[in-house]
């Protein structure tokens, strides 16, 4: 049975060699602002950065592009982990075949529910400003917890055969 | 759906890991056909039984309910 949309197999490596330093590093960026002075750059904002704070001066702004400073620190962050997931979740596994095929579905489905109720808890647990780190973890949730029951899954598979 | 796989490698002296290796399969594949725990692809099961010679019948049988 053909799966597709998957890398090949040596995508799986690169994919742990991302995922877990720039995960470290993002989980210690949430708790302290880590920035790294070569990462700032002028960049053309659209939007000045409390649009949404300031709805006056909005119409001014808006359409002209006004330079400004950003740190890139999170942005580099951000996308390297979702890399990371990327490269972990639609990897083949060596071996890739048909049994395989279905624990890779069994628990992307069961990511996806776990991750649901996840969300419906943070929903009615967490409120204001603090959801804004909900929002955060659940950008890549989905991905952590297939990875997570996917690979566990088949180390167990792996060592009934011995 | 029960199947004799087991029965079957031993006639052929096979071990799991030929066996995979003959229909392209991981090991792992093998071994939960054999423990019941995957039902396999129509077109695994027709080449289970290429390699042993005999029908799909003779290795897989539908249990009663």
């Amino acid at each position: 049975m053909k799966t597709r949309f998957l890398l090949p197999a040596k995508y799986k490596l690169w994919g742990w060699l991302i995922f877990i330093p720039f995960t470290i590093f993002g989980l210690i960026g949430l708790f302290q602002n880590i920035e790294f002075e070569f990462l700032s750059v002028e960049l053309p904002f659209l939007f000045e950065t409390d649009f949404i704070f300031n709805n006056s001066s909005n119409d001014t702004n808006s359409g002209t592009f006004t330079m400004q400073e950003e740190n890139l620190t999170n942005e580099i962050l951000g996308v390297m982990i979702l890399i990371g997931c990327v490269l972990l979740t639609f990897s083949k596994e060596k071996d890739e075949d048909e049994f395989i095929a279905m624990k890779r579905l069994n628990s992307l489905l069961w990511a996806t529910f776990v991750n649901s109720i996840l969300l419906f808890l943070c929903l009615i647990l967490f409120y204001s400003f603090s959801f804004l780190n909900v929002m955060i973890f659940n950008l890549y949730s989905v991905f952590v917890l297939f990875i997570f029951h996917f690979n566990i899954g088949l180390a167990r598979e792996k060592r009934m055969v011995g | 759906m029960k199947n004799n796989l087991k029965v079957q490698r031993a006639m052929k002296n096979l071990t799991q890991d030929n066996l995979a290796k003959l229909i392209g399969v991981s090991r792992q594949t093998i071994n939960a056909m054999e423990s019941s725990k995957y039902v396999p692809s129509t077109v695994l099961a027709l080449k289970l039984a290429k390699v042993f010679e005999v029908k799909v019948e003779d290795i897989f049988e539908l249990e009663d309910e």
